[in-house]
């Protein structure tokens, strides 16, 4: 469907109804919280039922989500040694390398034979639906990497780690995409990583983005997009097929796992709708994981263990952060939106959209690193954080966007967009209020209820339930901390058993945390879009030690 | 792994739906029982809290695994016979009413020791004991000897002489002393051998207290005085029909603060003024910014009478007491006279709302948070509730264990008063103090203190059990 995936150039009813949209998400955040602190006061009886029904489901769907977590790490842990380069070249002739997977030794670990049976099962159904991979040889990588105030000492460890890789670089692209108003030193920062590196990369290219083109934000996309273009017309002068051409937009600091690109050449090439799919790697925040403050490290913790979860669910997976995906659907949709400051996930609703829901992300079990905000103080990495977590929540500005492009939309099932639209309303939901919720509303029937609350069995029989319930949830806490621990990249560092220990007990700052560092910026993100302010793209400062 | 998920899915969306109304009704108290007559019965709860804790309780007289505090869930409707066993104390017992979705809630049960604690404080054949409402300070005497008079801090457990030897004004007799609620200021009205009377302004706060002699502010007799303890010095004294103020730092006297009273209180740095015909008013102690709280002189007439003095107690925010000449006991709430003479003392619970006040034979609560004003076809006054009758001489009442309790002292023995929401309150004799003098309870230290009746020794006496304890000062 041809749909105009922007808030901008839209007229009359639409545009009426692209406002309202707007503020659907944010009303119905505060409805929740001064409601239920209202109701809390006013009717404690009422309140006190509604959260006891609220943390039965808080508990239920967090025991879910921890299933999955365990499932979703065990499936990485799985993949952790395989070789993706060789599974690729074995594409390359499936059926034979189906027979070569079978016949695999007995005496293997349990790991990598189970590593193999979802490969061969992959090839399988490949196979039977009798879609030709492309081979192995035709394929190219463009890697994009937006750049606005990034110095070398950020950006170069990611292109090290491309060239470095087992997947050859000289069949992969680099662009290094420049905002043009950035500082001197950016700019010759990234000429002398073109001369360090180009002759080991099939080509790397230096970018000049120009600063206020017409119809664009200040905003990676249209950076990116003016990137693709070049690498277009760049693959075009050398009859590279679109087809062929997998596109990886990543965050400066990125630092791919030297397997990244070698598993996301098997993905695509054992995806069916390849053309028509996005590639999700779990994004986790290792670079300067011990230089960062506990509560930082937790935070993004969280933030990898959600994409953890996420990935075992490919229906509804939306792209995040650092990501590959077909450069013909790319080019197809029109590149990333302009305009918008979550590319990431609106270039996946962007794509849907296009192909009538046709359109998929393919979760891949290897990893992205990337740093985690940091500044020289305590204060001013806690506002970092802040900032960054408001912009990821402002991922809310594709709600409006999305409803509207749906109700327009005839080819795409009813159930599906519903189910679609609830889950992208209540993630964002349930972002801003729970930790409300759960930190502070929970204990004001109890100590507003008021005398008549006082002499009824719910006040005496709800905080006991809460404490159950609450001390449930502990163990998905516990598991929480056991598979960070695991997570953690082995480093040489001093004391690594006891700084291991810090890190679990810095687990216990989740409540706080939660509140302050990521359901105020989601409600601020949300009150803004609300009111119809907008929110500038805010480049989080990376640092190294 | 999409068939897996969508599994577990639908299995914890069916936990969801059948377990959460099941927990929901349960916190209401329903719960299944196949054998009643209606499958899901809607219970109540028990809630018992002792000090000290650890009781074990019976019910209907069998055992339970339950130890104070503790709570008593899933009850069917009726009434319950409780006991509750400790080593060392007496056996607490009553027969408890459990309601469909009520809580009965006894949370402050104190339990009676057989041989109640008690210690010596300070050693001296003392005749009296006074105490300043509200404070930690309490006074004994010797004699009527100003220099005899000794002052106890009880949460610090110091004891110095109200006036040292050696020191002016200890050779003189007291013949008043002046109080106010929650200051620790003393007023004395002492009169020296063969010499005119005087008047002594201490502040017992102070390590050794300075004696301020303020005679000269004093023109005529007081009949009585009043003060706040944030006044910053300044008190107010009711003599004839004129208020007067006092600066004590100044050391000046503002005559005629109001000319023409029946009476004065000062609370949150207003004056009280009810004037000759009823009227009420507030202002500062400058005299400025007067409030009219009462100008209906019909209405005013009807509640104050045409002739008697009243003293002004400012209880809360909203409530303002009124104690008359006679023991009358007026509020400014419906149908504003609660006791007609005969009221003795009273005392504050503030945070609900409630005054124990007591006659000379016996105690009542005026409860004013059960006022129902507004939408309801019969408005609802405070209510007054006689909780003890048939004493001989009732000297002193207090608020005992967060105001669950009243200890007060009939002729010379003493009781503890258990107010309970369910039934008759229950009486227990604390023990026997020495003949017409008082007693104070601090519910700081949780202690009684008084004069023991053979040696006259300031003792205290354990009430809380555990809550004394600390540390002497040497």
């Amino acid at each position: 469907m041809k749909f105009n995936f922007s808030k901008y150039g839209i007229k009359g009813g639409e545009k009426a109804l692209e406002r309202f949209l707007e503020i659907i998400p944010g009303l119905t955040s505060w409805t929740v919280i001064v409601g239920m602190f209202i109701l809390a006061l006013a009717k404690p009886v009422i309140a006190a039922a509604i959260i006891i029904a609220f943390l039965i489901y808080w508990f239920l769907k967090l025991a879910y989500l921890t299933i999955f977590l365990i499932i979703s790490y065990f499936r990485l842990s799985i993949e952790k040694d395989t070789n993706w380069m060789k599974r690729a070249r074995g594409v390359n002739a499936p059926e034979v390398f189906i027979k070569a997977l079978r016949s695999a030794s007995s005496e293997a670990p349990f790991a990598k034979k189970l590593s193999d049976y979802f490969c061969r099962k992959r090839l399988e159904v490949l196979t039977k639906n009798g879609v030709k991979p492309p081979p192995l040889e035709d394929i190219y990588h463009l890697v994009i990497i937006p750049i606005a105030k990034e110095t070398p000492d950020i950006v170069e460890p990611g292109i090290k780690s491309i060239a470095d890789g087992t997947f050859p670089p000289e069949k992969i692209l680099v662009i290094l995409a420049v905002e043009e108003r950035a500082q001197v030193d950016v700019k010759k920062g990234a000429a002398d990583i073109r001369a360090k590196y180009r002759g080991r990369f099939l080509d790397l290219l230096v970018n000049m983005h120009k600063d206020g083109l017409r119809g664009e934000a200040r905003v990676k996309g249209a950076n990116a997009s003016v990137a693709a273009k070049v690498a277009a017309e760049y693959f075009k002068t050398r009859s590279v097929s679109f087809e062929n051409v997998i596109v990886s937009c990543f965050d400066s600091d990125t630092v791919v796992n030297p397997q990244y690109f070698a598993c996301l050449t098997y993905s695509f090439m054992t995806c069916p709708d390849r053309t028509r799919s996005s590639f999700q790697p779990i994004p986790v925040y290792y670079n300067n994981i011990w230089d960062v403050p506990g509560f930082a490290r937790v935070l993004e913790t969280g933030s990898s263990f959600f994409q953890l979860i996420e990935a075992t669910n490919p229906e509804q997976l939306v792209t995040f952060s650092s990501h590959s995906m077909s450069f013909k659907a790319l080019v197809d949709v029109g590149y990333w939106p302009v305009d918008m400051i979550s590319d990431d996930s609106a270039i996946f609703w962007k794509s849907y959209i296009h192909f009538d829901g046709k359109y998929r992300v393919v979760p891949m079990y290897t990893t992205v690193s990337m740093d985690i905000v940091v500044a020289n103080t305590w204060w001013k990495t806690i506002v970092n954080e802040y900032k960054q977590k408001r912009r990821w929540a402002w991922g809310v500005e594709n709600f409006p966007i999305v409803v509207r492009a749906f109700l327009k939309d005839k080819k795409i099932s009813l159930f599906t967009k519903m189910r679609l639209v609830l889950k992208l309303f209540e993630g964002h939901i349930s972002w801003a209020t729970w930790a409300f919720l759960l930190t502070v509303i929970v204990w004001l029937p109890p100590l507003f209820g008021g005398r008549h609350f006082q002499k009824s069995v719910l006040y005496y029989s709800a905080p006991r339930i809460d404490a159950i319930i609450f001390n449930l949830a502990s163990f998905s806490l516990i598991t929480s901390i056991i598979l960070s621990i695991c997570l953690l990249p082995k480093q040489k560092m001093k004391h690594p058993f006891l700084r291991r220990i810090v890190f679990a007990v810095q687990w216990l700052l989740i409540p706080v945390i939660i509140l302050f560092l990521s359901a105020i910026p989601a409600l601020d993100a949300q009150t803004r879009l609300m009111l119809g302010k907008r929110l500038e793209f805010w480049v989080a400062p990376k640092k190294k030690e | 792994m999409l068939i897996l998920r969508r599994i577990v899915f639908y299995v914890f969306v069916l936990c969801y739906i059948v377990f959460c109304p099941l927990v929901v009704l349960y916190a209401f108290g329903y719960i299944f029982k196949p054998q009643s007559e209606d499958i899901v019965v809607k219970t109540g709860i028990l809630y018992f809290s002792t000090a000290p804790a650890g009781a074990v309780i019976y019910v209907n007289g069998e055992v339970t695994k339950n130890k104070t505090p503790a709570m008593l869930d899933k009850l069917l409707p009726g009434k319950y016979a409780i006991k509750l066993f400790l080593e060392d104390y007496e056996v607490w017992s009553d027969t408890l009413p459990v309601k469909a979705g009520e809580a009965t809630t006894l949370g402050k049960i104190l339990l009676v020791p057989k041989k109640r604690k008690t210690e010596s404080l300070i050693t001296g054949d003392f005749r009296d004991l006074t105490y300043l409402a509200g404070t930690q300070f309490l006074l004994v005497s010797r004699s009527a000897s100003a220099g005899d008079y000794a002052v106890y801090e009880c949460t610090g457990k110091n004891q110095e002489a109200l006036i040292g030897a050696g020191r002016g004004f200890a050779d003189c007799g007291v013949i008043s002393l002046f109080t106010a609620r929650e200051s620790s200021c003393v007023l004395l009205s002492v009169r020296p051998k063969g010499a005119k009377k005087l008047f002594l302004w201490l502040d017992l706060s102070e390590k050794e207290p300075s004696v301020s002699n303020i005679t000269d502010l004093f023109p005529e007799e007081p009949r009585w005085v009043t003060w706040e303890a944030s006044g910053g010095g300044n008190i107010f004294t009711f003599q004839g029909n004129s208020v007067n103020r006092l600066d004590i730092k100044a050391k000046a006297l503002y005559p005629g603060f109001a000319q023409d009273a029946r009476g004065v209180g000062v609370a949150g740095g207003l004056v009280y003024i009810l004037a000759p015909e009823g009227t009420l008013s507030s202002m500062n102690y400058e005299k400025n910014g007067v409030n009219k709280l009462l100008e209906d002189e019909k209405l005013a007439g009807s509640i104050f009478g045409s002739s008697g003095d009243f003293r002004i107690i400012p209880f809360s925010k909203d409530v303002i007491l009124f104690t008359g000449e006679s023991g009358e006991l007026l509020a400014n709430r419906l149908p504003y006279k609660f006791v007609e003479k005969g009221t003795v003392g009273i005392e504050f619970d503030l945070p609900r709302e409630r005054v124990l006040l007591w006659q000379k034979d016996k105690i009542g609560i005026l409860d004013f948070s059960t006022e129902v004003t507004g939408a309801v076809v019969f408005e609802q006054g405070p209510r007054l509730e006689w909780i003890f009758e048939g004493g001989k001489n009732v000297g002193e009442a207090f608020w005992v264990y967060e105001a669950s309790h009243v200890l007060f002292r009939d002729e010379n023995d003493v009781y503890l008063l258990e107010l309970r929401q369910y039934g008759r309150p229950r009486m227990d004799r604390v023990l026997t103090v020495k003949g017409k003098t008082g007693i104070f309870y601090s519910e700081k230290t949780g202690l009684m203190y008084y004069l023991d009746p053979s040696s006259g020794n300031l003792t205290s006496a354990e009430i809380i059990p555990g809550k004394a304890g600390a540390p002497a000062k040497k």
